[in-house]
């Protein structure tokens, strides 16, 4: 027993360390009035200056949100009080005169936030290969390499923008994956959604750089409710980076995205997230809410779209990027590494929906749970009746550290289809006293053996990371890069 | 080098260790000998100080420190190296990863600069060609998916990277072939020098055809009931044990 | 709801009719249960596939068919009818119950060891209400307690129904130690009853004592004629280092409902060996929940279902270990041909103090032809570290290879076939212990199996 004791120590102090972006930008914002009615909405819709179809389409998802009122999930394993929707801001924006043109006309402020948060703005000093879209609360303040990537006819830019510039693409796609009236979090977000990032790739194109798109929420009292929507036309392909941070603060924040994927013919869509909202404190007080539906759809034939995702932070996690493999011959995948330690909560996985012909998925899902954390992987497979041949393969593992903590698995598989083959494995345990020790004979503290130990755990996930990130998520999961030679 | 007086260990509220003396000069190898059940793999756990093996009398003096009141890293740091008789796996970690961090882990600790990755890999793949063995070793998950054999091997792998002062080598033998029994034994022999002491754990005694130790010494019901040199292994291959079993 | 609310209200002045009527009336504590169950179904009405725990469920059929509440049959049945089901050649101790009342003349109780008493819930409730006492208060204001901290009576709202009517079913008893040298075999039976299906609620308990050991053996046939629905509880509770094996055989009439609830209560140093054997019904539910209160005890829950024509067959277990090193192993196998379809929902929770706990799920389905369905939701919930847990699912027709290696091999096609689907069930027929049961059940599969197209 008294390993585990050394062990939780040294997990804390691998992963509990402090929050290291829970600074604040003290910037003056313009709110919208604290609440939320048919007004509001219209004040974000015109804020963004909507053409009128937009806003009809805010306003009827306003209406199904206030009929839905009562369909608040209540089934995840996640536990917190009532949230008051009346008691926040769903607007928030650095105040500014005009939208910058260029990178050169952007807040030096908020270039600075960007600069503490490891993401330069400035396009000559970025990675090499990496074209960032910075979201700012409900705003997006800049995005990097518009113009080279424009060359190749691929847009990519706040949605906001693309409203005004591509309106045929939005209208065709928003809402077409999660339609507004999918969960209680969707409807809310297809009502008062703020920005997000717009990518079109166009036929035959392959994106020549990551596209990022980091997202900041900074005032306080207020919801993020960004929308992203991606779409590979056919033959085209593009892998997608996304980050989030918050300031630190004691009273939780609600975070309600929506990111839709589509995949036409032949198209490949990576989409990975390093996700390290503010988690709250060590006692679970404040940190983000993050409510957020992520789908794609494989629309195409041998269209292919991947989810990578590596959650560290957050006080509540509820979350299940999914995949509706509706081409044939199209693939879904699902990579995930979840932390939850001291009072964080997680209620994360998937769907894999096989409705075309020889249609596969993987899923492969690590949990670690330490503190008092609770963590739930919650997945469907399900094969419906003509989708021949089709195949998955599951795996879930969870990793318990301490024992206080709750490693959770709930799998729904469901197939009407004989020729489907479907397999689904989970195993709960904890590190092994053998491991420990084994590494400590070898002259290893506790500290760097959970951590090797931790790292060879979630290897098979952070290996499907561009590299960007695998080096960011790999320090977020408290294991040093030093020493990897294999 | 290393001095063991009057060790006593409960195991699981049973006495395993009732008063083992044994005293080891740098440069020497001993190999201790003894029935099944003597408590051969408790002394070699207690000495790399695994949680449930404490000692409950006595004491270990190495290099003139307290061994016991050591943690294991420490004492793997102060030069201490454990062949475990059944080497774990670690899923995911690349054998490269891992040892790496534990060499720098003792160089840091000795003040040394650490290695880089291109030096350690140099040192890396001198040291398998010089033991026989590929150098996929490296790259592969630690002791995952590796034969009986192969994670013997490893072990020997590992000291040759690590090299220990001491090495207490639990059963390194058992379970191999003759061809990997020789590169075990020449691992070992590679080793000693002055300086360096081993203490070789075995059942049977065709590993010391190999790596002819200085002294043998037979535990018994957890204590050592006879000290010998080389010659005592073969009378023991000859006779067996059953003369210091209880029953006898 | 409306709808829902209507329905149950047709219960409670059915329940408010017969009332004085049910046995143990004069029985304050049993009266208190009853009008607390009565109110527990009326809040919550039949559960729907809405209800999380219910999802593979469908009752509306039965519902919709508003059944009468059985009564007592005297005549419809008789010995020459049921032979085919009784064990062979052992000798045992059976009951028969048709549509929930014990039939003596159908029945055969052998002389008794000391320390061994097999009544009715009738006759019980005359001389020995205490033991109902102690064991139905802990069915009663059940609620499924999940993991998000709330708690929904719905998912128990059958058992409060058959809390309200039960008026029969077998009361087992075994004192410290005692140990009989056969099984305790229970047949139900359901027969027709007038125009409309009728819903009989048998109600068993089984406690063994310290040390005492008991094979049980449920088994509910139907004489195929209309539809029908038991909704049946079982209670099992084995006392310190007891022994219980409980099979169950679920083959009622092709138009029958059956829901079938046991709930196991295991102490320290107890083993259970469940095993339940579906093949009947067009709608059913085998539902069991085992507690695993105590120290150092050793579950093995088996099942198999096999399902063809327009049949569902659902099966819901809830495996809690509360205290430490606790150990179980649960396989449940599906054979799925037709338009029929098989689920399973199985979860397990180990509790923060049941440090040590070994715990392993697997569920296992054939989707034979082009119309089955098969849903399976092995459930892991792990509060604590000191665990070793895992579960396997998979869904999918035979193996290829294997029958491509069979058919190189010059075995024909659907001989090929036949000898997989045998392999994969047998393996789990071939863990029931006691022979003239694992016989029993063997024949049983090989007739449903020769049947298969």
């Amino acid at each position: 027993m008294s390993a585990s004791v050394e062990t939780v120590k040294s997990v804390e102090a691998a992963t509990g360390g402090e929050y290291k972006y829970g600074f604040y930008t003290d910037i003056e914002s313009e709110l919208a009035p604290k609440g939320l009615n048919k007004d509001i909405v219209r004040f974000i819709s015109a804020k963004k200056e909507e053409p009128k179809w937009l806003l009809d389409w805010r306003l009827k998802a306003f209406q199904l949100w206030l009929n839905s009122a009562a369909e608040e999930p209540g089934w995840a394993n996640v536990r917190y009080a009532p949230i008051d929707y009346q008691d926040a801001y769903y607007y928030a924006a650095p105040k500014k005169g005009e939208t910058p043109k260029s990178l050169d006309e952007v807040d030096p402020v908020l270039l600075e936030t960007y600069e503490k948060l490891g993401i330069p703005l400035k396009e000559q000093e970025l990675l090499a290969g990496v074209a960032v879209d910075a979201v700012f609360d409900s705003v997006s303040v800049a995005t990097t390499f518009k113009g080279k990537l424009g060359e190749l006819g691929i847009v990519f830019c706040p949605i906001s923008e693309a409203v005004k510039t591509h309106p045929e693409l939005v209208q065709k796609y928003l809402g077409s994956v999660v339609p507004a009236a999918d969960n209680f979090y969707a409807t809310l977000n297809s009502a008062v959604f703020s920005d997000g990032s717009f990518v079109y790739i166009p036929k035959g194109v392959r994106c020549p750089m990551e596209l990022s798109t980091y997202f900041r929420i900074n005032a306080a009292e207020t919801g993020q409710f960004e929308r992203t929507l991606i779409i590979a036309d056919v033959g085209a392909h593009v892998s997608y980076l996304e980050g989030c941070t918050a300031p630190m603060r004691s009273e939780h924040q609600l975070h309600a995205a929506v990111v839709e994927l589509v995949a036409l013919d032949d198209a490949e869509i990576k989409y990975s997230t390093v996700q390290n909202w503010y988690p709250g404190d060590k006692e679970g007080r404040g940190g983000i809410y993050n409510f957020v539906t992520k789908r794609g759809a494989c629309r195409g034939r041998n269209s292919k779209i991947s989810w990578t995702q590596v959650e560290t932070g957050s006080a509540i996690t509820w979350k299940y990027p999914s995949v509706i493999l509706q081409g044939d011959h199209s693939t879904g995948e699902f990579y995930s590494v979840a932390i939850t330690n001291n009072y964080q909560q997680a209620d994360t996985g998937t769907k894999m929906i096989h409705i075309g012909r020889n249609t596969s998925s993987t899923i492969i899902s690590k949990g670690i749970s330490a503190g008092h954390g609770q963590q739930t992987y919650r997945g469907l497979v399900r094969v419906l009746g003509k989708a021949d041949n089709a195949r998955n393969y599951t795996r879930c593992d969870s990793l318990l550290i301490g024992e206080k903590c709750g490693g959770h698995t709930v799998p729904y598989i469901e197939a009407k289809n004989r020729t489907a083959k479907i397999e689904h494995e989970a195993t709960t345990s904890k590190i092994s006293d053998d491991q420990l020790f084994y590494c400590r004979q070898r002259g290893l503290s506790d500290e760097d053996a959970v951590s090797l130990i931790v790292n060879g755990f979630c290897k098979e996930v952070l290996q499907k990371l561009p590299m960007e990130f695998a080096v960011e998520a790999q320090k977020l999961l408290g294991i040093s890069l030093e020493g990897a030679v294999g | 080098m290393l001095e063991i007086r009057d060790l006593h260990t409960v195991v699981d509220g049973k006495p395993i260790l009732r008063g083992v003396n044994l005293k080891i000069v740098a440069g020497e190898v001993h190999a201790v000998m003894g029935p099944n059940g003597s408590g051969k793999s408790t002394l070699a756990y207690v000495l790399a100080g695994r949680e449930g093996y404490q000692a409950d009398r006595g004491e270990v003096l190495y290099d003139g420190k307290m061994l016991l009141e050591l943690t294991p890293e420490e004492r793997a740091r102060a030069g201490l190296f454990l062949a475990f008789q059944y080497p774990v796996e670690i899923p995911g970690v690349a054998n490269a990863t891992f040892l790496r961090t534990a060499v720098n882990a003792a160089r840091s600790a000795r003040g040394e600069e650490e290695l880089s990755a291109m030096a350690f890999l140099k040192e890396a793949r001198t040291k398998l060609k010089q033991l026989r063995m590929d150098e996929s070793f490296l790259n592969r998950q630690v002791n995952v998916g590796f034969s009986g054999g192969e994670k013997k091997r490893n072990e020997i792998f590992q000291m040759a990277m690590l090299e220990p002062r001491l090495a207490v080598l639990d059963e390194t033998d058992s379970g191999l072939d003759i061809d990997a029994l020789k590169i075990v034994a020449d691992g070992i022999n590679r080793l000693r020098g002055a300086g360096r002491a081993m203490l070789v754990i075995t059942h049977y005694q065709r590993l010391l055809d190999y790596t002819v130790p200085d002294r043998v010494h037979v535990l018994a019901e957890g204590r050592i009931v006879r000290s010998g040199g080389k010659e005592l292994a073969i009378e023991l291959e000859k006779k067996g044990y059953a003369e210091f079993s209880s029953a006898a | 709801m409306s709808v829902r609310k209507h329905t149950s209200n047709v219960y409670v002045d059915r329940f408010n009719e017969v009332r004085e009527r049910l046995p143990g009336t004069a029985l304050p504590w049993l009266t208190r249960l009853r009008s607390n169950a009565i109110e527990h179904f009326a809040d919550c009405g039949f559960p729907t596939p809405r209800v999380e725990e219910w999802k593979y469920t469908n009752l509306s059929r039965i519902v919709d068919s508003q059944p009468i509440l059985a009564g007592p049959s005297v005549n419809g049945v008789n010995r020459g009818a049921l032979e085919q089901y009784f064990l062979d050649p052992m000798p045992c101790h059976r009951m028969v119950f048709v549509n929930g009342y014990f039939r003596p003349d159908l029945s055969e109780i052998g002389v008794l060891p000391a320390g061994l008493t097999i009544s009715t819930l009738e006759t019980t409730l005359d001389n020995r209400p205490e033991l109902l006492e102690a064991h139905w208060s802990d069915l009663c204001d059940l609620a499924e307690d999940r993991l998000s901290g709330k708690s929904d009576p719905k998912p128990l709202a059958m058992v409060a129904l058959n809390t309200a009517f039960a008026a029969d079913g077998a009361v087992i008893h075994l004192d410290r130690d005692v140990s009989p040298d056969g099984p305790i075999h229970l047949i139900y039976v359901a027969v027709r009853e007038g125009e409309r299906p009728a819903m009989s609620h048998p109600r068993n308990l089984v406690v063994a004592e310290s040390g005492a050991h008991a094979t049980i053996f449920e088994t509910f046939i139907g004489d195929g004629g209309g539809a029908h629905c038991s909704n049946a509880v079982t209670q099992v509770s084995a006392g310190p280092g007891a022994r219980i094996c409980h099979y169950k055989h679920q083959g009622e009439a092709p138009s029958g409902t059956h829901i079938g609830s046991s709930h196991i209560r295991l102490a320290r140093d107890s083993t259970y060996n469940g095993f339940v054997l579906s093949n009947g019904a067009h709608t059913s539910r085998n539902e069991i929940r085992v507690r695993l209160e105590e120290e150092n005890v050793v579950c093995s829950l088996d099942g198999i279902y096999l399902a063809r024509a327009q049949q569902r067959m659902d099966n819901w277990t809830r495996i809690d270990h509360m205290a430490p090193r606790g150990k179980t192993l649960e396989v449940y196998k599906g054979v799925i041909d037709e338009a029929a379809h098989g689920s399973f929902q199985g979860k397990i929770r180990v509790w923060p103090n049941a440090i040590q706990s070994d715990a392993r799920q697997l569920n296992r389905n054939l989707l034979l032809s082009e119309h089955a369905e098969a849903a399976s939701k092995p459930e892991l919930e792990i509060l604590n570290d000191e665990v070793q847990c895992a579960h396997g699912s998979t869904i999918g027709d035979l193996d290829e290879e294997s029958l491509f290696y069979l058919r190189a091999r010059g075995v024909g096609e659907a001989a090929a076939r036949r000898l997989l689907i045998d392999a994969f069930v047998g393996e789990v027929i071939d863990k029931v212990a006691d022979v003239p049961i694992r016989k029993y059940f063997r024949n049983l599969f090989n007739s449903w199996l020769s049947e298969a197209v």
